[in-house]
């Protein structure tokens, strides 16, 4: 195991110092880290979850930057941005979690910046990636007050955990910095190798940490509710945004927002729960992290095709292949059985409901609220995804050979439902009803709940479509142009308009100004804006009210702030 | 295990060929109402056997998931058939495939495929209707979650034959988070059938939503796109008659599978009824509206979860 560990750093390593000389030399060694650290992860499950798909992620995130891009730069980024998160993945020691942490900030930051030489975005994810560090920094140091050791070891109160949880909120993009996920990967731009990082391994580092220290400290029911109500929360609103957003890869983003939020919530629920219910929620947490991580990479691997940062404007290439590839993306972000994303959002929703019945009443009724965000948020994922895919594969005409890669990453997400038959903690070893194999997952709390088989949909699916194909016979097919009012000038429904009727109806919510077009934003970055506003002007008035040369006033601040501090200390 | 195959069979082939009578016999009803002769309750059956003569017509732009969308839209609503309670009141083949919630996800599976393979014909009329059907989506979604998990607390299982067994019991029956449950379920039935006062059935520009989905279909592609429709209106109508509204009389065994064709006949001409004298008597929602009577619903259902969890123990 160590000596594997090793390669991966050398490899890593060696594609950060190569990408100097050699886009491609350096991708290959990605593909090589990132195949060794997959194989890595398969042999650690539960907890090498994280390094499978991580490994998976970069495989495909480097075969792609092979194939497409040749800027040394960027790709000196992208190696950098992974080898830090390598560091924080396999690390055992406080110091090398921050150290990776930083490097990976830092890498991300410049290909962020230089990719469009625009420092705006870069410095905003630097800003909140440093309040992020800064929180883990005091965290891990009262942590290592308690068991005077880097190591991490078990914790005495839940202290550390909090803080550290604060952080990795922060970094996840999660409710109300949800600016932190969108605003530099929509206006900075990053190229869609890096976006894909970003959004799929960046962010599951961040749940990687709350998961990592919830396993060491005791637990605290205050933290599981804010961690489910604040992650159910982001869920829906990270939907409802991506809905309505226009951006190619804004809208992806926010999508990235909505999955972290599901992952939040479950992460609130390990704190809540014990025995066979913690079991699955676990499980579930596992299923999401493949599920969001793999499909997300190939969508934001996918924009690499578009032309346009609009997806009213965009072009795109278009094949059978990528076609099929992004619909079962879609389908898994969307929460739609047989795929992965299926049993996750599936698991996600019974352990909700599940949490109702076994935990004591009137904190019970946080977890039905929860459920119905998240039931909500679904709706408008599928909505959100519906729209990207149209607008972006489906109703584009340029037709070109684009589509294996993206075949692949769909692929994965039905392959990778073997991966949840590894991890599901309950099943049913007899047959019943012509369902044998082994093969339905099960939910459990102290009895059982319900189950799927996604097995058998897979297969029995296809076959019964075949069998209808078969006996309708065959079809007379002729092409014709669509119907367009009659106007023959080929009128379109823009990615735009598509999303107006939920502009107007949640008018409140999303702030929209009507007029000739109708926009909306973000309530929650400009709720900090005014904030933020408000604090210059309190803070220029407090300094030329009280600090304004005036010594006697100095001293009596001075007097004060020690007085505080003293305060706070004892 | 035979026996259980003839169950299998009985259950699946009526959804199959009932499905499209119960929109007949609805429309009879509705033209008798208003005074009207009306068309045949066999006029669906004429109608589908029309269309699969017909040639397909498909859009310039459209490519596989067009073409072979409506096959795979159908087959979702086949699978399901075999695993929730809409025929014989017991499991048969292939029902411990999905749970109540799985259920619901194969329903949105399905309502995800009709989505992107019309989106595939490029047709902005047709985008009109996918934008209205995601703009309601979110609540109708929610709801349908909610709703079946909130029957299934009832029972602390997420099984519908042992949810549909508990609710026969008078005190269950009569339990106030059931009946609030019972009428969100029915309140997104009417919704996610098309029935008025939310959705014209006709192809009306200013209101129409599902109808615009299957604009540019044609032939045999659109017969199984109005036959599947026919299907999910009956599995949702049957849950909510045999999960909800009217869980007694149904008979096991093979000749009871038979006979439990016949119960629900009579089970389903209750609902049509209820349904004729909602549509005849009220008009039709501004679009907008839709959600508003969406949010009604989800309310009822979350109240009846709410209340399930706090008065059981």
């Amino acid at each position: 195991m160590i000596l594997e560990l090793d390669l991966i750093y050398v490899l890593s390593a060696l594609s950060l110092a190569t990408a100097f000389f050699s886009n491609r030399i350096s991708s290959v060694f990605l593909v090589l880290a990132s195949g060794i650290l997959a194989f890595y992860g398969i042999q650690e499950l539960p907890m090498g979850i994280f390094y499978l798909v991580a490994g998976l992620v970069w495989v495909l995130v480097a075969v792609h930057s092979l194939v497409h891009y040749s800027d040394k730069w960027l790709t000196m980024t992208l190696s950098g941005t992974v080898l830090g998160i390598i560091v924080v993945l396999t690390s055992t020691k406080y110091i090398e979690f921050l150290a990776g942490w930083e490097t990976m900030t830092l890498f991300s930051f410049v290909g962020i910046a230089i990719y469009r030489k625009d420092w705006k975005p870069a410095l905003t994810f630097l800003a909140f990636g440093e309040l992020s560090t800064a929180l883990l920094l005091a965290g891990f140091a009262l942590a290592y007050s308690q068991t005077g050791s880097l190591a991490f070891e078990r914790l005495s109160t839940q202290l550390p955990l909090i803080i550290t949880s604060m952080g990795f909120i922060v970094k996840m993009g999660i409710f109300p910095f949800l600016v932190v996920e969108w605003l530099p990967i929509a206006h900075g731009n990053a190229r869609s190798d890096l976006s894909a990082v970003l959004s799929a391994t960046v962010t599951m580092t961040g749940i990687y940490g709350i998961l990592k220290m919830e396993s060491l400290s005791p637990v605290s029911t205050y933290l599981g509710i804010f961690l489910l109500a604040v992650g159910a929360f982001s869920n829906l609103f990270g939907a409802l945004y991506s809905y309505v957003s226009d951006h190619v890869k804004g809208l992806l983003a926010f999508s990235t927002i909505e999955n972290n939020g599901a992952m939040l919530a479950l992460l609130g629920s390990l704190e809540l729960v014990s025995g066979d219910l913690k079991e699955f929620v676990t499980f579930s947490l596992f299923t999401y992290v493949i599920a969001h991580s793999l499909a997300k990479t190939g969508l934001f691997l996918s924009t690499g095709y578009v032309e346009g940062e609009s997806l009213t404007t965009a072009s795109s290439f278009r094949h059978g292949l990528s076609v099929l590839g992004t619909v079962l993306m879609a389908m898994s972000l969307s929460g739609l059985l047989p795929t992965i994303g299926g049993i996750a959002t599936w698991s996600l929703l019974e352990s909700m409901f599940m949490e109702a019945i076994t935990l004591p009443h009137f904190i019970n009724i946080v977890p039905i609220v929860a459920g119905v965000m998240i039931g909500m948020g679904e709706g408008f994922a599928t909505g959100s995804l519906a729209k990207f895919v149209s607008y972006t594969q489906l109703t584009k005409p340029i037709k070109d050979k684009q589509g294996l890669i993206l075949a692949v990453s769909g692929s994965l997400l039905l392959v990778t439902v073997g991966l949840a038959y590894l991890l599901s903690p309950f099943k049913t070893e007899v047959s019943q009803l012509g369902v044998g194999l082994n093969s339905l997952i099960s939910s459990q709390y102290q009895r059982s709940f319900g189950g799927i088989d996604p097995l058998y949909i897979l297969v029995s699916w296809p076959i019964i479509a075949l069998i209808v194909y078969l006996s309708l016979g065959k079809r007379k097919i002729r092409v014709v142009d669509p119907w367009d009012n009659g106007s023959a000038q080929g009128f379109r429904y823009t990615s735009f308009g598509m999303a107006n009727n939920v502009r107007l109806m949640l008018r409140a919510l999303l702030r929209t100004k009507t007029g000739s077009l109708e926009t909306s934003a973000d309530i929650f970055w400009q709720a900090m804006l005014v904030l933020i506003r408000w604090y210059l002007k309190f803070s220029r008035t407090f300094s030329r009210s009280f600090m304004n040369g005036s010594l006697r006033w100095y001293m009596i601040y001075m007097i004060i702030a020690i007085v505080v501090i003293m305060v706070i200390t004892l | 295990m035979i026996g259980t195959l003839v169950e299998t069979l009985i259950q699946v082939s009526a959804v199959l060929a009932l499905s499209p009578l119960y929109p007949g016999i609805l429309e009879r009803m509705k033209a008798r109402m208003e005074g009207r002769r009306g068309p045949s309750i066999f006029q669906p059956y004429y109608d589908l056997l029309k269309l699969s003569k017909k040639e397909m017509t498909i859009p310039r732009n459209a490519g596989w998931l067009f073409v072979n969308g409506p096959y795979l839209v159908f087959s979702i609503y086949v699978l399901i058939s075999f695993v929730i309670p809409v025929v014989y009141p017991e499991p048969i083949y292939l029902t411990p495939v999905v749970d109540f919630l799985g259920g619901a996800l194969l329903f949105s599976l399905s309502g995800f495929l009709k989505v992107y393979e019309s989106m595939e014909s490029s047709s902005n009329l047709v985008t009109l209707g996918v934008s209205r059907n995601i703009s309601f989506a979110y609540l109708g979604e929610a709801t349908l979650l909610t709703v079946f998990i909130a029957v299934a607390l009832v029972t602390g299982t997420n099984n519908p034959y042992i949810t549909m067994e508990a609710i026969q019991s008078p005190t269950e029956y009569l339990f106030l988070p059931h009946i609030t449950a019972s009428v969100a379920f029915f309140m997104l039935w009417l919704y996610e059938t098309g029935k008025l006062p939310l959705e014209s059935s006709g192809m009306s520009e200013m209101g129409m939503i599902d109808g615009s989905l299957v604009y540019e279909y044609s032939g045999k592609g659109l017969m199984l796109l109005r036959w599947g429709s026919y299907v999910k209106s009956y599995l949702l109508g049957s849950v909510l008659l045999n999960v909800f509204l009217i869980p007694w009389g149904m008979q096991t065994g093979v000749l009871g599978a038979m006979a439990d064709v016949g119960v629900m006949f009579l089970k389903w001409l209750v609902l049509l009824v209820i349904t004729v004298v909602i549509e005849t008597s009220l008009a039709k929602f501004r679009l907008f509206k839709i959600q508003d009577f969406l949010i009604v619903a989800l309310v009822l259902s979350v109240f009846s979860v709410i209340l399930t969890v706090t008065l059981n123990d």
